[in-house]
């Protein structure tokens, strides 16, 4: 089966940062990662391209959280013309980050897999691709994306809450 | 009448029922899930519960989510692509070479050695022990003798000899015969260490060419010819040292690590300058001559902290986080100054997007973050007064 990689890239790029964004916490690293995963698949050129790219996208990010400080980076970085820095506002990007921040800590509160079933229906996946990603049977998604729903709004909520009740 | 279930509600939402398996054990479908709504207020209601949950977590996985995301053009990757296979193809040509070699020398050792003992160059070999007057005959018709590897073969004999010395232990070669000259040469020796270094080769080739989920560790196993070039003095007192070297590093990346940590687990809360310094016990620390957009107060381990937004001349954010320097916290900063040392030799590509750095200032940690250069980011540290 030939697959059209330039429509597949068009079409998955951003999900695959944004994801890799959830798993990493850094804009940067995630869109570095997102080109190596590509390359890696022009490489391996699978027959699911969409799965095979979630899966080892999941799995660079893992090796990066276990050598976050050990690694040096050593991917060579793409830069394209649109990628020139923009200057953000400062207190914007303060904000920005506290937010995030936020939602990680109430992601890191979801069990390993209510988050990444969360993860990979946010990046785009279908329920055939996260069952065959995770394991888990695809009658059984709808049931575990409900609770991670409920428990990732009940999380934030109680965080952000408290950092009211702080300020 | 059995009501929708919940999971099935979020599939419905998200386009996916007909991917479920209803309780009857038959693929459910969005016909019948809709007649079902159709005709129930209570499912229609838990739908329209469910639709709220899904969108108010989509809305808070989108706040979280880069700012903007740039796709680098195509063709890049797909040159980057071509340029990782060409150099796995040489990787693999270099493996096949490396074997083929190895193959090559084993065979001509295996002849050789067959042939020594055609000839009965095995008898002739143990006469010089007894005496030189026997030797010549046999050894001339002989074919030449492989050198044993005179390193590897005499440096347990030293190791041993200095091992009772020094009273030491000897390193971990004692068990290692001390091979004499005149004895023969266990057979194989040389073909397995060739081999050894090829199947290194192959495996260093293969390690580097493999993907990162299917990478083993290295180990740390010195080169044989290494080792054995090294006293064994010298080498216990080198593994002593880069062992309290490597538990040191250990130590303060643990260190940096775990203040990178509780950064980022601490709940910030806005304050003044004024409020900073009260909640610090000390002076905010900043540097000098740019302007300060935000202050934060928290606390990383226990100990108050403040986090600084300072604005550069060139529009990029400053971060500073400001700690009371505990000793873990003193390592870690010696530990990211030999890292940041080394990375300034590093080629300017290297060079990490956002550099950190730190300093200790009138008995506080400052860590700064900033989407500079690690010697710029160093520079402005520096600047921060005593």
């Amino acid at each position: 089966m030939s697959v059209d990689w330039a429509a597949v890239y068009r079409t998955t790029f951003e999900d695959l940062v944004r994801f890799l964004h959830r798993k990493v916490w850094d804009a940067d690293r995630a869109h570095d990662l997102a080109q190596d995963t590509f390359v890696r698949a022009l490489d391996h050129e699978p027959e699911n391209p969409r799965a095979w790219l979630f899966t080892v996208a999941a799995n660079l990010a893992r090796d990066e959280a276990r050598s976050a400080i050990r690694q040096r980076r050593h991917l060579t970085l793409i830069k394209s013309e649109e990628a020139a820095r923009t200057v953000p506002d400062p207190a914007e990007e303060f904000e920005r980050e506290q937010r995030m921040q936020q939602v990680r800590r109430a992601l890191d509160r979801l069990g390993e897999r209510d988050r990444d079933v969360l993860l990979l229906w946010d990046a785009g996946l279908s329920y055939a691709d996260i069952a065959a990603e995770t394991g888990l049977a695809q009658g059984a998604i709808g049931t575990t994306l409900a609770r991670a729903r409920r428990r990732l709004a009940e999380a934030y909520d109680e965080l952000e809450g408290r950092d009211v009740a702080h300020r | 009448m059995s009501h929708i279930d919940e999971g099935v509600l979020h599939a419905y939402l998200d386009g996916e029922a007909e991917a479920l398996i209803g309780p009857d054990g038959r693929p459910a479908d969005r016909e019948g899930i809709e007649r079902h709504l159709a005709e129930c207020a209570e499912c229609r209601s838990h739908l329209a519960d469910a639709r709220q949950l899904r969108d108010r977590a989509a809305s808070i996985l989108g706040a979280s989510g880069p700012a903007a995301v740039s796709p680098p053009p195509f063709e890049d990757v797909v040159a980057r692509s071509r340029t990782r296979s060409r150099g796995r193809r040489v990787l693999q040509l270099n493996r096949l070479t490396a074997l083929g070699w190895a193959a090559v020398v084993v065979l001509a050792v295996g002849v050789g050695w067959i042939a020594r003992e055609t000839v009965g160059f095995r008898e002739s070999q143990t006469v010089p022990a007894v005496g030189p007057e026997t030797a010549p005959v046999d050894l001339a018709q002989a074919p030449e003798r492989p050198e044993p590897e005179p390193t590897i073969a005499a440096a347990p004999a030293e190791q041993e000899a200095r091992g009772a010395a020094t009273g030491e232990a000897g390193g971990e070669r004692r068990d290692a015969p001390a091979v004499a000259k005149s004895e023969p040469q266990p057979p194989g020796r040389a073909e397995r260490a060739i081999t050894e270094d090829a199947t290194r080769l192959a495996e260093a080739d293969e390690a580097a060419a493999a993907p990162p989920e299917a990478r083993a560790i290295p180990q740390a196993a010195a080169p044989e010819m290494e080792v054995a070039a090294v006293p064994a003095d010298a080498r216990v007192a080198q593994q002593h040292d880069s062992a309290e070297r490597f538990a040191d590093v250990d130590a303060a990346e643990d260190a940096v690590e775990a203040l990178n940590r509780a950064r980022e687990a601490a709940e910030w809360t806005t304050a003044g300058k004024q409020a900073a310094e009260d909640h610090l016990g000390g002076p905010l620390l900043t540097v000098p001559d740019l302007p300060v957009v935000a202050v934060r107060i928290g606390a990383v381990d226990g100990e108050p902290a403040a986090r600084v937004l300072q604005r550069l001349p060139s529009g990029e954010s400053l971060e500073l986080l400001q700690v009371r320097a505990s000793e873990g916290a003193r390592g870690a900063v010696a530990y990211r100054r030999d890292l940041e040392q080394a990375d300034s030799a590093a080629p300017a590509g290297a060079m990490a997007s956002v550099s950190q750095s730190m300093v200790v200032r009138r008995g506080y940690v400052i860590t700064g973050w900033a989407g500079i250069p690690a010697d710029s980011l160093r520079a402005l540290l520096e600047r921060i007064q005593e």
